[in-house]
């Protein structure tokens, strides 16, 4: 029963809903409206305006890697810089992603002119779909490539309006608000990654994306070096920078030896080459596919996000392989291992991605035999440690030869180490640096950078989500408001977009430690006695067919603690929180006694 | 009162509740290997390997020797929980293989004294009887101290032998050796048979300067030259990584020049167990006049044990107490804190969290971390180094400086071991699949031939012919479930609770009670929902109100349709699916929905 007879009313909820699908990484599934109500309290409007000088809020970002979010405030405009979202770790179980805190922006929607993004990776564009509605569906400001992937992204959601995307090139100046913005490009993973420019009165406010240098040996090439001439007759109030990897010492590996590693390997392999990338790494792969098809094999890309891409990429012409050079998954068995690149997702160990499901002899065409080659060129993100060394065991279980970044130069980061940085920041050459994109300790490390750099120590700003960072007196002078932007973070948690979670989460911690235990008691209201023995469920505490005693004795003790307080109580009425509590705390503490566990005892007590 | 339902509310039947919306969010179970169900044959004479666990992971090691009905035990170690088991304390090798014949086990040889080698001992020596636990001295102290920690378990049996020593036991002759430069702990055990020796290594590390092998090495492998080795069990850890480790010579030279350059506090956290670096800077800090503060009880418990048994000697005015730490100018202080293992090594994360009685981290503090990362943990150092550097201290870390030498030997010493006991049979343990695997394609390379390489899984029975003529591995496995310390409850059927855990985790719990007149076929009230870790419960009213009425009518339905008939799992099966497709629709999760139905 139960089919779509019933109609279940949209949720409404004070103006402030909104209609879209929320993608959770699965195709073709019903999408239901999200529930939008992301912030528990008004208090931001006491926090005081900038009135003249430049505001600097990092919204996201600076605690941890993700949720890239900045906002500049001068008083007339708000210019936010990236909007991206983090995925969960193990601290917020079941959690899909994290954003950025945007309360701050929204309660100024007014004053915001526009989004301008650096780049297209979900740490910058992820949160997007969720957060447009709310800052009022500002004009949002890229470069090609990066505008064709944010509006593929939205169409994953197509109850949300149209974005208003203005596509701008490096060599732009256009003028946002009352202020000119001018770009430059910046060397990433990704093609089209830039940095911003904005020209304030006081000097320029610049962010410089997520970015690493094109070099030989340390020695930074002439296309970046004319790039950053840019910056030769620019004042530059304020600079806001990549940490990441500036925690390492020295250089980078230079893309060009990761491409030279690996056309080595495709060269020299006889079977199968099985390639497992992020589909983020878009400019290796490209360069990596036309090597392939030089070489004489047929390219299979396997995995919904780089097909996209690569469907993107093929679109703007930017990628120069013929059409002919592709083949399908089905139309592997026509040619010979040794003519075969395969391209797949899942070099992270994602669960359901490409590579995982071959790793588990779970792919239907995918079918890892002995002679393929297995590269894994990407890095090992912190929390997915377990998860690759499964995909390893998987892949070399079933005979795959496995080269991976420790072993071999199939990786290079995307972001710059300590000198590269040093090397950036010396040509900016700023007043004030904000180190941004990172943990605290990477701040820090990036900070020493810009000591190092030039920049003097008092003027550096090691930032927290949510600080408040003015730049007064004619641009002299930063100081760090005591209050702060909101910064609590903003879950998306199935269809429900909020930063009132914690409670929800703090439970989900508990029943993942010790699981739950429900007792249900029914009283009879006239005589204070328990109808039947109390029944007891329970869920991932301990394995009960093999705990018969303890549930024996739990009933008896439960049935001992409620008839006493039943009966003392009983002709007056009965209390039933007094009661509940009273079991509560006697079932807890015999199962702690008993099992040394801590489950979530809950009572449900009828009283018939 | 009605007829009372059968008892089911405690069955772990899974009540269709999951996988009927396509996109499941666990897992597929594994395929079940059929022949690893059947009973393993007995081993007659031959010589069997028996890969009981540790060798699809890192930690939990222990692998067996039986021949001629004597039965060796090398290691009872245990693993720390990740993510896949919430809840629990440790994992364990799975045992029962042994239990069945524990009359035979002679031995349990705890090879160096990591809890990945000795901390099972505690939970299954009780079950092989009176067994003996050999060991060098260290470890055998730190076993002593590990039991006392479980007062209602009966002492060990512990036998300290050292390297260079030969024992017999039951009819075989067993050799001690050592071939660890760096763990005055480590040893690796030689037993005879009459087709040739069987070698366990232990954790090898090579003495070497820039990739030479030093002398007092050599002499060790001397013992190899002239025995004919059918079998070598080795650690494959670190042999993907190149060339020789870092010595532990490198790594105090780097100690030495942070402990004299360093103005201000410097705090160590490395690995209680790694003694010989401990007592290193001890030395250190004692020559510069510094004084010594030990934060944290394993950290206390090693020098305590070094002290007993007078390795060392260091003048005790030098150590000085915690709260004693502000008599003294900052920089004249060396602080010892356990592990920055993040989670089982607990002292410096609370020192970190500023929490701590006497460490409070302070502007112009250097802390050392001077070991490597456990897989696994990262992010819990991750975060580590975070509240660091935010309470002002400078972090040197591993990865930035060369102040960490791993316990495990890197592939060209590997390398040199192989040619030195040039083994005729090889079979790569303590790791991952993958480092198994990477060892056993060095082995290849230095000529060993593909069909005398074994790559075992956990539970893996390997046998010998009684003449070493040939190897193979049996189609049956010994029981290898984990074996999950959980609180009091140590057992291997803990599979359906983790996986209960898991679902809690992510999605929460839906508990709905109702009571239902029979003879009307209507609820007598509202239903009640319980509900954690779901959604946010107060501003969903409106999803339990229509919660609330799709119970009711389903039950109602349901009732009506039954009549006298009612069957009460039936419709409990029915309340589950209408409520979690429409909670699936509603919210995109989906929490674990236990309804209770009480007849009237």
């Amino acid at each position: 029963m139960q089919k779509q007879s019933q109609p279940f009313p949209k949720r409404q909820r004070g103006g402030n809903s909104y209609s879209h699908s929320v993608s959770s990484g699965y195709k073709g599934n019903p999408k239901p409206s999200p529930i939008y109500n992301p912030f528990k309290e008004k208090v931001t409007l006491n926090i005081p305006e900038i009135r003249d000088g430049v505001r600097i809020i990092p919204l996201g970002g600076v605690e941890g890697i993700g949720s890239n979010m900045t906002a500049i405030e001068t008083k007339e405009d708000i210019f936010i810089i990236d909007a991206g979202f983090s995925f969960k770790d193990e601290s917020a179980p079941g959690v899909d992603y994290i954003l950025p805190n945007t309360k701050y922006l929204e309660e100024r929607k007014h004053k915001i002119r526009g989004l301008l993004i650096t780049h297209g990776h979900l740490d910058h564009i992820g949160a997007i779909p969720y957060i447009m509605q709310g800052l009022g569906n500002p004009p949002i400001y890229t470069r090609l490539f990066t505008a064709v992937f944010i509006k593929k992204r939205q169409e994953e959601f197509p109850q949300l309006p149209a974005l208003d995307i203005r596509v701008v090139e490096k060599t732009d100046t256009i003028t946002i608000g009352s202020l000119q913005v001018s770009f430059f490009a910046v060397t990433h993973t990704v093609p089209d990654a830039m940095g911003i420019i904005i020209h304030t009165p006081y000097g320029a406010i610049v962010h410089s994306g997520d970015n690493k240098l094109e070099h030989e040996n340390g020695i930074v090439v002439d296309t970046e070096k004319k790039e950053y001439e840019k910056f030769k007759n620019l004042s530059v109030l304020c600079l806001m920078s990549d940490s990441t990897n500036t925690e390492r010492p020295g250089f980078s590996v230079p893309e060009s030896l990761v491409i030279k590693t690996i056309t080595t390997i495709i060269h020299n392999t006889r079977g199968r080459i099985i390639l497992g990338a992020f589909a983020s790494q878009l400019e290796r792969l490209m360069t990596i596919l036309e090597v392939a098809v030089a070489s004489g094999r047929m390219i299979i890309i396997d995995g919904r996000s780089l097909k996209s891409n690569f469907e993107i990429v093929h679109q703007l012409g930017m990628l120069k392989i013929p059409r002919e050079s592709m083949a399908t998954m089905e139309e592997m068995h026509r040619y010979p291992p040794e003519r075969l690149l395969i391209l797949a997702t899942g070099a992270q160990g994602d669960q359901y991605a490409s590579l995982m499901r071959a790793a588990n002899a779970t792919h239907r065409n995918l079918k890892i035999i002995k002679g393929d080659t297995v590269v894994l060129s990407s890095s090992i993100i912190p929390g997915n440690e377990k998860s690759v060394q499964k995909l390893k065991d998987g892949l070399s279980k079933r005979g795959a030869k496995i080269i991976h970044y420790q072993t071999s130069d199939v990786h290079s980061s995307g972001h710059a180490n300590g000198d590269e940085m040093q090397w950036i920041i010396s040509q900016i050459k700023p007043k004030f640096f904000i180190p941004e994109h990172g943990y605290h300790y990477m701040l820090v490390a990036n900070g020493e950078v810009a000591i190092r750099a030039g920049v003097e120590r008092s003027n550096v700003i090691i930032p927290d989500n949510g600080m408040i960072i003015d730049i007064v007196e004619n641009g002299t002078k930063i100081v760090i408001q005591k209050e702060k932007a909101p910064s609590a973070k903003v879950m998306v948690d199935g269809t429900s977009v909020s930063d009132v979670q914690d409670v929800v989460i703090k439970d989900r911690q508990m029943l993942a430690e010790d699981g739950m235990f429900v007792i249900v008691a029914v009283v009879d209201g006239a005589t204070g006695q328990l109808r039947k023995s109390p029944d007891i469920i329970s869920r991932g505490f301990v394995y009960l067919k093999e705990s018969q005693e303890l549930l024996r004795h739990a009933r008896t003790i439960i049935k001992k603690t409620i008839e006493d307080v039943t009966t003392k109580q009983h002709p007056n009425g009965i209390d039933v929180d007094y009661l509940k509590q009273t079991v509560t705390d006697t079932v807890t503490r015999f199962l702690l006694q008993k099992t040394a566990k801590r489950p979530v005892v809950i009572p449900v007590i009828l009283s018939l | 009162m009605a007829i009372p339902y059968p008892k089911k509310s405690f069955d772990h039947k899974r009540e269709g509740s999951r996988g009927h919306f396509g996109h499941g969010r666990q897992p597929r179970p594994p395929q079940e290997d059929r022949q690893s169900k059947l009973p393993v044959p007995p081993a007659l004479n031959n010589i069997r390997i028996i890969t009981l666990a540790g060798v699809e992971e890192i930690g939990r090691n222990m692998t067996v020797l039986e021949h001629n009905d004597d039965i060796f035990v090398f290691d009872a170690g245990f693993s720390s929980k990740d993510e896949t088991t919430p809840g629990v304390d440790y994992i364990l090798p799975n045992t029962k293989y042994l239990e069945e014949r524990a009359q035979n086990i002679r031995a349990v040889f705890a090879m160096h004294s990591h809890t990945d080698h000795i901390g099972a001992l505690p939970f299954i020596m009780p079950m092989f009887g009176k067994v003996p636990v050999f060991a060098r001295l260290i470890t055998a102290v730190l076993i002593k101290k590990q039991q006392e920690t479980f007062p209602k378990l009966q002492g060990l049996d512990i036998r300290v032998i050292e390297k260079n020593q030969s024992v017999t036991i039951g009819s075989h002759t067993v050799h001690f050796f050592a071939v660890n430069s760096h763990l005055p702990d480590g040893m690796g055990v030689r037993i005879e048979t009459e087709s040739g020796d069987i070698v366990h290594t232990g954790i090898l590390r090579l003495h070497h300067e820039n990739g030479t092998i030093l002398p007092d090495t050599e002499a060790e492998f001397k013992a190899f030259e002239n025995n004919k080795v059918l079998c070598l069990l080795a650690d494959s850890t670190n042999t993907e990584k190149p060339g020789f480790a870092t010595t532990e010579k490198e790594v105090m030279q780097n100690i030495d020049a942070i402990i004299e350059n360093t103005k201000g506090r410097i705090i160590f956290g490395a690995f209680p167990a790694q003694i010989t670096r401990l007592l290193h800077i001890i030395d250190k800090a004692v020559s510069l006049n510094k004084k010594i503060v030990t934060e944290g009880r394993s950290m206390k418990r090693n020098i305590e044990i070094v002290e007993q048994l007078s390795m060392h000697k260091h003048d005790t005015s030098h150590f000085i107490r915690p709260e004693d730490m502000h008599l003294y100018p900052s920089n004249e202080i060396v602080i010892l804190a356990t592990g920055p293992e993040g989670d089982e090594y607990a002292e410096l994360e609370r020192a970190a969290d500023g929490l701590h009685r006497h460490i409070i981290i302070e502007e112009g503090d250097t802390v050392v971390l001077s070991s490597s990362t456990i897989s696994g943990y990262e992010r819990n150092i991750q975060k580590l180094k975070d509240i660091l550097s935010r309470e002002g201290a400078r972090i040197i870390h591993y990865t930035t400086s060369d102040i960490n030498a791993s316990s495990h030997a890197h592939r060209d010493e590997v390398a040199y071991m192989i040619r030195k006991i040039a083994p005729q049979y090889m079979i790569p343990i303590s790791g991952c699949h993958y480092m198994l695997t990477v060892l056993g394609e060095l082995a290849r390379t230095l000529g060993i031939s593909e069909s005398h390489i074994v790559i075992p899984q956990n539970g893996s029975v390997i046998d010998m012919t009684p003449d070493g003529s040939s190897i193979r591995m049996l189609r049956e496995k010994a029981p290898n479930t984990k074996v999950l310390v959980d609180g009091m409850s140590v057992s291997d059927v803990q599979e359906v609770v983790i996986k209960d855990r898991q679902a809690l985790a992510n999605d929460g719990m839906f508990v709905i009670v109702s009571v239902l007149d029979t003879a009307r076929g209507q609820l007598r009230k509202s239903p009640d929902i319980i509900s954690r870790g779901f959604v946010y419960l107060k501003e969903s009213q409106e999803l339990l109100r229509e919660s609330r009425e799709i119970i009711k009518k389903t039950i109602e339905t349901h009732a009506l349709k039954g009549g006298a008939a009612l069957d009460v799992d039936d419709l409990k099966q029915e309340v589950v699916e209408s409520i979690s497709k429409y909670l699936l629709q509603k919210t995109q999760k989906r929490p674990v929905v236990i309804p209770v139905i009480l007849t009237l």
